[in-house]
């Protein structure tokens, strides 16, 4: 019988399991990744060596590179931080007050149903609409940039949430009256933890939004950032420096989402979405 | 004996529309510490009646009242073990779930893992309180709602049909535990099932509903067979094949009322 500390997850049934899983699962899916990647490069080089101008479309050595160079020069590092900084600070902000404001809405049906036609307008305006109207309120700094980035996060984070509150099944609502829980505790120890797995799900979403997001500002309305460099390159037609960015961006990317999805089981592992 | 500790009076319930009310004029009265079965056809509002007791609803007509007091909201006197596993929260283990009757209640940790030990131990479930729901087949989820529900020490537990969704073997074992814990510790029980063996087996007198709408109680059948019951004893045969008469003559309404 286990009788330790009630707040440490027990090491046999759940956690552990649950990473042993992960690496056994890693190692196949692992060789098929390094293939496909393998793959994608030499149908790059081949592409671009045997039908196209290496200007307007450079090969994978080229763009190597051009990376290998960016990276000495230090400009790269420079841009990518600029990036990654805005998309992190805006995904943050955005994520908070998405999660705060769809738990007050899912909670509140009047609350829900005055700010319902506002939410319903501003998710379909794509976040580059409003490029131009925050450099004229904001300059073209970090604060437009900023700005961009939280309206790209919150809605998603927001509509995820709404759904997430409103879904909690009846029966533990009605579980938790019948054992005598109080509105407060019904939020917190129902609506709350069972609203998890779809405040976490929007927010993964909501990052894909911030990367897209970012560099499109960076693109218009910028002197630094990856959006920045793959424009400026566009002076002096150095394609492969371009091309370096988005390679740049895409790992970016792929790393922030592989960490958030790693993040996600390690430390949310507890609540799953679905049934019990 | 027959104190009287749980009393509808003339509970209606349901809107007028072309199907008329799900409940008219019903009375029934249940004793402290009995075990109170109640069947019925399905749709006959049997369900109905155990939310309007829990207070999930409340009754446009009549009243309900538990140990003289009238029902208006949901209450921790009153414990319900629903039917699926939807009320299991999937993110506590099986002792946190057992315990969260008392956390909402306030009880120290200490107190609520020893209580919750010994609910988990009465269900047969001693060893498992560190798994997560998911990880435990349907008996087993309907064995730690049982637990959640001993735990609170609720005078009155609401049972609406929890054995339905278990295959007949766990079914029948868990009859026999409930019948066994119930004796043991003489909660009073309403519990709603359409299976007349299982009414057979647990209930000290069964209720029989009258086929919708507007059901009410057609008769109460005292069970006085002696326990632990056994479904091969030939006063079960017996009992079975009076309760059926009653029954199946409602669904019979209810099936005409249906082609009409």
């Amino acid at each position: 019988m286990t009788q330790g500390s009630p707040r440490s997850p027990h090491p046999i049934p759940t956690r552990s399991t649950i990473g042993q899983a992960a690496i056994a699962g890693i190692r196949e899916p692992l060789v098929l990744s390094v293939l496909s990647v393998t793959a994608g490069l030499v149908v790059w080089q081949l592409t671009s060596t045997l039908a196209f101008h290496s200007i307007l479309f450079p090969s994978a050595a080229k763009t190597a590179a051009a990376l290998v160079a960016t990276i000495a020069g230090g400009t790269l590092a420079k841009d990518l931080f600029a990036t990654l900084y805005r998309v992190l600070a805006g995904f943050a902000i955005g994520s908070f007050f998405g999660a705060l404001c769809g738990l007050v809405m899912g909670s509140a049906p009047v609350v829900r149903r005055f700010f319902e036609p506002y939410l319903n307008f501003f998710r379909f305006v794509t976040p580059i609409a409003w490029i131009a109207p925050a450099t004229i309120w904001f300059g073209i700094g970090e604060t437009s940039k900023l700005f961009l980035v939280v309206y790209a996060t919150i809605f998603v984070v927001l509509v995820n949430t709404i759904a997430g509150v409103t879904h909690v099944h009846r029966d533990l609502v009605r579980m938790a009256q019948a054992f005598g829980g109080r509105g407060w505790q019904i939020f917190v120890y129902i609506t709350l933890p069972a609203t998890v797995p779809f405040i976490l799900s929007g927010m993964r979403i909501a990052m894909g939004n911030s990367f897209m997001t970012v560099i499109g500002a960076e693109l218009l309305a910028g002197n630094n950032g990856l959006g920045y460099l793959i424009y400026s390159s566009r002076v002096f037609f150095n394609s492969d420096v371009m091309f370096a960015a988005i390679v740049v961006l895409g790992t970016l990317g792929f790393t922030a989402d592989r960490i958030f999805h790693v993040a996600q089981h390690r430390l949310f592992w507890r609540y799953r979405p679905g049934r019990p | 004996m027959s104190t009287r500790h749980i009393t509808f009076e003339g509970v209606a319930f349901g809107y007028r529309t072309s199907h008329g009310e799900v409940l008219s004029g019903l009375n029934l009265e249940l004793r402290k510490g009995e075990f109170f079965l109640l069947l019925g056809p399905s749709g006959c509002g049997k369900t109905t009646v155990l939310n309007l007791l829990a207070g999930f609803e409340r009754p446009p007509g009549g009243q309900i009242s538990v140990g003289g007091t009238p029902v208006t909201a949901p209450g921790p006197d009153r414990v319900v073990i629903f039917q699926g596993d939807d009320s299991l929260l999937g993110w506590l283990s099986t002792v946190e779930n057992v315990e969260f009757g008392l956390v909402l209640a306030g009880v120290p940790r200490a107190e609520r893992r020893r209580r919750a030990e010994r609910a988990l131990h009465m269900v047969g479930l001693t060893g498992q309180d560190r798994k997560y729901p998911h990880e435990l087949s349907g008996g087993m989820k309907q064995r730690v709602q049982i637990a959640r529900a001993l735990v609170c020490e609720a005078d009155v537990l609401l049972m609406d049909e929890p054995f339905a969704a278990l295959d007949a073997q766990t079914r029948a074992t868990l009859q026999d535990e409930l019948a066994r814990i119930w004796t043991e510790t003489r909660r009073t029980i309403l519990f709603i099932t359409h299976d007349i063996g299982e009414a057979i087996i647990l209930g000290d007198r069964i209720g029989v509903m009258r086929a919708g709408p507007g059901s009410s109680i057609k008769e109460v059948v005292a069970n006085d067979l002696p326990r632990p019951r056994s479904r091969g004893d030939p006063a079960f045969a017996a009992m079975y094949a009076r309760i059926e008469r009653a029954v199946s003559e409602e669904v019979k309404r209810t099936m005409r009322r249906e082609t009409q």
